[in-house]
């Protein structure tokens, strides 16, 4: 009888080494299909082989291949060996098919009209998990399974369906099909194949459909790593390429291959950046072998191009469906990227980069089962219905899957969530407009950065010209600056902006992270999108303070951390792993964090030390005094790592006596500042004033009044922690602290992260604590919190309108334009007074609200912003303002003439006043200043300096100047005497640049007006000249012979070793933290690759 | 345990603390702070601390010996123990500048010799002292008669004068002068009972560095009796001050200082109507918005009814004392103007006395003002017409001393004069609110022309009367405060 089925030939690719070829031959020869042929290609040399499958399928075809071909070139030979066959079953040798897998898989090509069809594939040990119902794969080559990790097989994915790839292991192609393809790539050696056996059938106009009645066990044996690779070709130069690089390379490959030029062109750059950002996340995350993989497949096909010239010409000649529909059948966006995020938001970065790093490197029964993400961001991205779980449970159509409608809460899908986010990052988007694309303002601190290379020299110099010079240790900002500066090329403005508004969703995400363990995600992203909605960052940028927002970013990663590592449930367990998740690792990591922000915003030192207290005290309060104590220690610790880790900085700070504490920040004048109102809503900036600001902590009283258990205890924290916050700003701002004025901007921060942690507990609270509850007040009041909550983000979302947070447009560059340095010369310097508020630049404090910076006459820059704690011997100018404001002298610029002070500007505010034009930060300098430097005699009005007040000195000596007679020596302060100031013409270049100043001089007196006087030395044509002490602090050279004069720093580097010693510590707490000792301790342990 | 199964949830605990801190803050907010206002305000002349760095005053108003009309010299009073060097720099309105050095000893006065310039009929002069503790004042004289007044220690952006006459031959000029490194661009304009000038002429005007120009008033506001000027910078700062000429029935000199802002309270420690003479109070108000002024004189016997009225801006007020039937003739009082619901006034006094008395018969002076009453050291040095070898005019002389209590409780003095050998005490005793103090001629005169230091333990008014003149207020010197305390 003709046979009534076509026939169907079964493809095994064996090397011999396989234990479950037997059971693959086994499930063969019980299929419930006449017409089935087996072909068994063995590519190794076991020539037991022939036996073990004459044992079991004595009719089966048994052939040798020699040289260990791949896997697409051993089943290649099928081709020519096999006629009159209609389909090939193309089979590994771990694959145990069902008894019905091949009748169900021809009949659903029929009945589908598709040219490959796959099988859904289990679990080899347990049939229950899937582990491919067919497989997407985006614009990019990257291939994802439609399913999650550990997936139960509840038959939620038995429609039959069209993929994009048919994963290999088992696969049914028409063998016209495979035929006119020519068979798999050959150029694929593994990994890979069947994405491009699956593209190259759809370009050809074939459906790839999954079949799952046709179910299939898989052990995947060499994916997992149960058997070794055999197959020539995968070693290069001794080493072996690994799976990960192998199809990372092969889906690169498929790419160049089947797009056609006018998509290559489109996708390739698009894939080529993405790439780039693996390699640096890969590399941050310390995967050094993905970041090869990625990039090592660029350069192998860079290297194989020429090979696809053949392929390419004959996928052409076969091409039905043009590039679109194929797009059309791919995901949208990047899967991978989709994928990481999606990992990196619920799971955090270490789970992510675990992931991504294990993936075909790791065995896969090793890898960690976990539980089904539901509603992820990538879900949400997806614009793949399949990616949406709660399809599967019957959501889509609105109704349960007894048939009731299904009533959605809000924000209770990851979509929701994810459009909230979306939202909430447009408003700051839109906020942020004008800021994003245009330069910043010469402001508050927002000066521009020193050069990446200025910035290096300026933290691992030894001196620096704050005041009139010192050697005191320059903050570690300039350090990160520096690096960030270098990661991007030297783009200076792109830095500034990339660190100051990256702050704004860091936070976000921190506060985000914050809440994790308690509130779940709904709660979670309403606590965020509240922070991101609360004035304090907005405020803090539109003044142009890089602490508030950086202290913004950290405050909330810290508070987390250090309730971890208080174990103040439920944050009692610890993320990460190796040497980061041991106590140590994690206080370590946590001072880590300390001392970065503190570098920008040393005010967050303390404000640490003051949360562990406030919530010990919250603890107290709501009688869990379990571990109140411990956090407190805890922070002590940090902080003291953080101390450790800024140590040059910290020494240097320390060093500078009671000016010390000024480094947290400058006291302002009490006249002007904020009400208790104001401090409460955020109010400290020019954006957002509205009291609706209050509406916020109304809803984040809501956890205090319902909350139960442990949303009790931490809302009685965070509360503790806002109180404080509350009544420090309020304390520091009116001067009730002494010298002890921390930066307001910072000092809110905990208030701001209480506040919105505080409404994600209520949310959190209306969630759990009512149910159960009969309608009532609680009800009512959670009504009107959720409303207050909504009401109370409109301001923020009504200042977004301004575009720049009130920032303004320009700043002091152009009304000082004039300052602007133009020639290398060291001339004279520029004396800043003004409000601490007011001020461009960083400097020190004579009275409440009045502050003094000395700088080099030309406009300012970041290296004038983290100023030393102390003046040093600048200090003399402030007692020379001092007895101008008393009226103690009509002479002040006689006073300043030995400090350089060529100008004196007086800032009434953050940006300069202009008619018509709304002002930003009004923060006038005390009454007085003004007309005592007006009364001076030898200061002249600079006219045409809109918005500031500006003097110049006549009388100013240059900072290196010359005369023919020296002035009187002096160990002592005194001030320059009329005689003294006259005749003197500047010489020398600048010391600005650290480097030595030189220049040609004549004979006679030589001034050098820079500290430390004795640190320097002049040597003219070689030869060193002595000098002496005038005005108890510079230097004199009294009788310097004419000729080519160097002027330079002569000391032992103590500073730049002490900052070297401080870089490597960085480095080695960053490698440990980072886990490359541990990793390479447990590659070690595993006897893995070192 | 976990928290959620804590017996002990002390939510009542938490929500009371929280508000505690709330109200607590929020009360002590409310409480007036003692967050620093900067430093006060300082009135226009003040002598600094003997040791201060520097010190500058500036004079203006006199005419070279060549002008003839109202030629001068400075008075330089140190109130400190050592000498006191420094320079007196002079300009002519043509430019000419004139140098001296001077050295002022300590406890003693200085006429400073200054070159006569080579050119210009007004001279200014910068006095720039290389310490503290000095007071420099000017005494002028001319056919019309002759005048006192005290330098200022500081320029301004505005002066005002509410007192200025050019009915008939009497000549009011206007005399600006621009010490400071800046230019200055000057506008004049004047209050007369008809309405506000502001002559064209003297708008815009340019005083360059270091240059001084007199506007001479009379030709452009002529004919009224009572001027009130104020001189506003459109950029710069600069001293001013106003020298008006009496040549009617009696005659006169007045040389005015500026006053730099306007008060609420201005004090005339004594004053009295002479039979045959005439005086008033002119109160000038120079703000935007009327204000209430009410004029409380005190007779030694008694507190009369005060005057009040209300002053419009731009306006001033002219209280003809000297026509008031509640003021007794020939009893001396003090007069306290207060000034409310608005920035303040400046007030002046024109005293004429009768045309038969001892010439020169009128005479023009601002008020003490409230700065100068709260003098910050307590103290006020009250310079003398000139040295013995150097009398503002032959036969100057202080006639006699007033003081005020401006302040709500008794307060006590102790006026002393100053040699020297050092200060010796001549009067002292105590005072109660409102009430005044005068130290009569014969005390005085043992004085001689040494200066006076008054203390005091609160606000005074300070303010003397210098003879020979026809009455009192013809020629009067207010008591210039110390910023510092006395070196003793």
């Amino acid at each position: 009888m003709d046979a009534q089925v076509p026939a169907v030939v079964a493809v095994v690719v064996t090397t011999g080494a396989s234990p479950w070829l037997e059971e693959t031959l086994v499930s063969l020869a019980a299929q419930h299909y006449e017409e089935l042929s087996v072909l068994v290609l063995v590519t190794g040399d076991e020539p037991a082989v022939t036996a073990r499958v004459g044992r079991i399928l004595p009719e089966a075809f048994v052939r040798f291949l020699p040289g260990r071909p791949g896997y697409a070139a051993a089943s290649n030979e099928a081709l020519g060996m096999v006629e009159g066959a209609a389909f090939f079953l193309l089979c590994h040798d771990d694959c145990a098919l069902d008894a019905e897998a091949v009748h169900n898989l021809v009949e659903e090509s029929f009945r589908s009209n598709a040219g490959v069809v796959s099988p859904k594939f289990v679990n080899w040990d347990d049939p229950s998990i899937l582990e491919h119902v067919g497989q997407n794969c985006d614009k990019t080559g990257a291939v994802v399974d439609r399913i999650g990790d550990g997936e139960v097989d509840h038959g939620q994915h038995d429609a039959v369906r069209d993929v994009f790839v048919a994963p290999g292991g088992c696969i049914l192609i028409r063998a016209d099909l495979w035929r006119e393809l020519d068979g798999f790539d050959p150029g694929i050696l593994a990994m890979g194949e069947d994405l491009d056996l699956s593209w190259r059938s759809q370009v050809a106009g074939s459906r790839v459909v999954v079949a799952p009645d046709a179910r299939v066990r898989h052990r995947e044996a060499v994916a997992s790593g149960a058997l070794p690779l055999a197959v020539a070709g995968v070693e290069v130069d001794g080493r072996r390429v690994t799976l990960q690089a192998l199809q990372r390379r092969h889906e690169l490959r498929v790419v160049l291959k089947c797009y056609t030029w006018f998509h290559l062109v489109r996708v390739l750059p698009q894939a080529a950046l993405l790439a780039l950002g693996e390699v640096v996340v890969a590399l941050l995350a310390r995967d050094r072998q993905r970041a090869r993989a990625v990039a090592g497949a660029w350069l192998w096909n860079a290297g194989h191009l020429r090979e696809l010239r053949a392929p390419r010409r004959q996928l052409a000649a076969h091409r039905l469906f043009p590039d679109a529909e194929v797009r059309r059948l791919q995901l949208r966006g990047s899967a991978r990227l989709t994928s990481y995020f999606s990992r990196l938001s619920h799971q955090g970065f270490d789970a992510a980069n675990a992931v991504a790093s294990s993936h075909g490197a790791t065995p896969r029964h090793e890898r960690t089962v976990r539980p089904l993400l539901t509603g992820s961001v990538g879900t949400a991205f997806s614009e793949d219905s399949d990616f949406d779980e709660l399809d599967d449970l019957g959501h889509r159509s609105g109704r349960d899957r007894f048939g009731r409608p299904v009533r959605r809460s809000f924000l209770s899908t990851g979509r929701q969530r994810a459009v909230a986010g979306i939202v909430a990052a447009l408003v700051v988007l839109v906020g942020t407009r004008g800021i994003l694309f245009g330069a910043f303002p010469t402001l508050g601190q927002l000066a521009p950065l020193l050069p990446w290379s200025a910035s290096w020299h300026h933290f691992f110099a030894g001196w620096q010209p704050a005041g009139v010079g010192t050697t005191a240790p320059a903050s570690p900002a300039f350090g990160i600056l520096g690096l960030a500066g270098t990661v991007l090329f030297g783009a200076m403005g792109l830095t500034q902006k990339v660190l100051l508004l990256g702050c704004l969703p860091l936070g976000a995400w921190g506060l985000s992270r914050l809440m994790r363990p308690l509130v779940s995600p709904r709660a979670r992203v309403v606590a965020a999108v509240c922070y991101v909605g609360l004035p304090l960052p907005y405020e803090a940028l539109g003044a142009g303070r890089w602490d508030g927002v950086v202290a913004y970013a950290a405050l909330p990663f810290i508070v987390a951390r250090l309730a971890r590592r208080a174990s103040m449930a439920p944050f009692d367990h610890v993320a990460g792993r190796g040497w980061r998740a041991t106590p140590l690792g994690q206080t370590m990591a946590l001072g880590a964090i300390i001392a970065l922000a503190t570098s920008f915003a040393p005010a967050v030192l303390p404000m640490t030390l003051a949360v562990a207290v406030a919530v010990a005290l919250g603890s107290v309060m709501a009688g869990h005094h379990k571990n109140a104590g411990r956090i407190v220690w805890e922070a002590v610790k940090a902080v003291g790592v953080a101390v450790v880790l800024c140590a040059p900085w910290v020494v240097g700070t320390v060093l500078a006596g009671k000016n010390a504490v000024e480094i947290f920040g400058l006291p302002i004048s009490a006249a002007a500042a904020p009400g208790w109102g104001e401090v409460t809503r955020f109010a400290m900036g020019p954006t957002v004033r509205s009291p609706i600001v209050w509406l916020l902590l109304a809803g984040a009283a809501l956890p205090l009044l319902l909350g139960k258990g442990v949303r009790l205890v931490w809302a009685a924290r965070l509360w503790a922690m806002a109180s404080a916050s509350w009544v420090l700003a309020f304390a520091a701002t009116h001067g009730w602290t002494g010298r002890f004025t921390p930066s307001e901007s910072v000092v809110l921060v905990p208030a701001a992260v209480a506040v919105a942690a505080g409404i994600g507990l209520g949310i959190s609270s209306f969630e759990n604590d009512l149910v159960g509850m009969a309608f009532g007040w609680r009800q009512v009041v959670s009504g009107m919190a959720l409303a207050a909550v909504t009401v109370g983000l409109l301001p923020v979302f009504a200042g977004a309108a301004n575009g720049r947070w009130g920032l303004p447009a320009s700043g002091l560059e152009q009304p000082l334009s004039f300052l602007a340095r133009t020639n290398t010369t060291a001339s004279y310097r520029t004396l800043w007074l003004g409000d601490p508020r007011a001020l461009p630049v960083g400097g020190w404090s004579m009275e409440p609200g009045l502050s003094y910076a000395l700088t080099d006459q030309e406009l300012p820059n970041s290296g004038d912003v983290w100023t030393p704690a102390g003046p040093g011997p600048a200090g003399i100018v402030s007692h020379a303002i001092a007895l101008a404001i008393s009226g103690g002298t009509i002479h002040l610029g006689q006073l300043l003439a030995a400090e350089s002070v060529r100008y004196v500007v007086i800032v009434d505010g953050l940006a300069p006043s202009e008619p018509g034009v709304a002002e930003s930060v009004v923060a006038p300098p005390p009454p007085g200043l003004q007309q005592a430097l007006l009364d001076q005699n030898d200061l002249r009005i600079v006219p045409g300096a809109l918005g500031v007040q500006v003097f110049e000195n006549p009388e100013a000596i240059p900072v290196t100047a010359q005369r023919a007679r020296p002035v009187a020596p002096s160990t002592r302060v005194t001030s320059p005497g009329p005689q003294d100031l006259v005749g003197w013409h500047p010489v020398l270049s600048a010391l600005a640049g650290h480097a030595a100043a030189t220049g040609g001089i004549r004979s006679g007196a030589l001034y050098a007006g820079y500290a430390p006087a004795g640190g320097f030395s002049l040597t003219v044509a070689g030869r060193a000249q002595s000098g002496q002490s005038v005005f108890g602090w510079a230097r004199q050279y009294p009788a310097v012979p004419a000729g080519s004069a160097t002027l330079s720093l002569r000391r032992f580097p103590f500073g730049p070793l002490a900052v070297l010693v401080e870089v490597l510590v960085w480095l080695v707490v960053a490698l440990a933290l980072l886990g490359w000792p541990g990793s390479r301790w447990r590659r070690g342990r595993e006897g893995g690759e070192p | 345990m976990s928290p959620a199964h804590s017996p002990g949830q002390r939510r009542w605990v938490v929500i009371v603390v929280v508000i505690a801190v709330f109200a607590g803050v929020a009360v002590a907010a409310r409480s007036p702070g003692k967050g620093p206002t900067g430093p006060p305000l300082r009135p226009a002349a003040i002598a600094g601390a003997p040791d201060a760095e520097s010190s500058a005053w500036y004079c203006t108003g006199q005419t070279t010996a060549a002008g003839q009309l109202a030629p001068g010299s400075l008075v330089l009073t140190n109130t400190g123990k050592g000498a006191v060097t420094g320079t007196v720099d002079g300009v002519t309105d043509t430019g000419a500048k004139v140098h001296s050095s001077v050295s002022v000893p300590g406890r003693g006065q200085l006429v400073p010799r200054v070159p006569t310039p080579k050119s210009g009929t007004w001279l200014s002069e910068s006095v720039t002292l290389t310490g503290g503790g000095v007071a420099v004042s000017q005494a002028v004289h001319g056919a019309s008669g002759w005048a006192e007044a005290p330098c200022q220690s500081s320029t301004a952006q505005q002066w005002y004068f509410p007192t200025g006459v050019t009915t008939g031959s009497n000549a009011l000029f206007i005399a600006l002068y621009n010490p400071t490194s800046t230019p200055d661009v000057v506008d004049v304009s004047f209050v007369t009972p008809k309405g506000v000038v502001h002559p064209i002429n003297f708008q815009g005007i340019v005083v360059q560095s270091d240059q001084t120009q007199v506007e001479p008033v009379s030709p452009i506001v002529q004919d009224q009796t009572n001027i009130a000027t104020t001189v506003v910078t459109r950029t710069g700062r600069l001293v001013a001050g106003e020298l008006q000429l009496f040549s009617g029935n009696g005659t006169g000199m007045a040389l005015v200082p500026g006053s730099p802002r306007a008060m609420q309270e201005w004090t005339v420690p004594q004053s009295e109507e002479v039979d045959g003479g005439t005086s008033s109070l002119d109160v000038f108000n120079p703000g935007p918005t009327a204000q209430d002024v009410t004029v409380h004189a005190r007779l030694g016997s008694g507190p009369l009814a005060p005057f009040r009225a209300r002053v419009s801006p731009d306006t001033t007020w002219v209280l003809s004392t000297g026509a008031q039937s509640r003021i007794p003739k020939n009893d001396p009082y003090a007069a306290v103007v207060q000034a409310s619901g608005g920035s303040g006034v400046i007030v002046g006094r024109l005293v004429a006395a009768a045309s038969t008395d001892q010439a020169p018969q009128d005479g023009a002076a601002t008020a003490v003002d409230a700065l100068s009453a709260a003098s910050p050291a307590r103290l006020w040095v009250v310079p003398s017409p000139g040295s013995a070898a150097d009398p503002a005019v032959p036969g100057a002389a202080p006639a006699h001393l007033a003081l005020t209590n401006l302040s709500t409780h008794r307060e006590t003095y102790v006026i002393e004069v100053m040699r020297r050998s050092g200060l010796r005490t001549i009067a002292s005793g105590s005072l109660r609110s409102t009430r005044s103090f005068s130290l009569d001629q014969a005390i005085l005169a043992r004085t001689g022309l040494n200066p006076l230091i008054v203390t005091s333990s609160g606000s005074m008014a300070v303010s003397e009367d210098i003879g020979p003149t026809g009455t009192y207020g013809v020629v009067t010197m207010p008591g210039i405060p110390l910023s510092p305390a006395l070196e003793r």
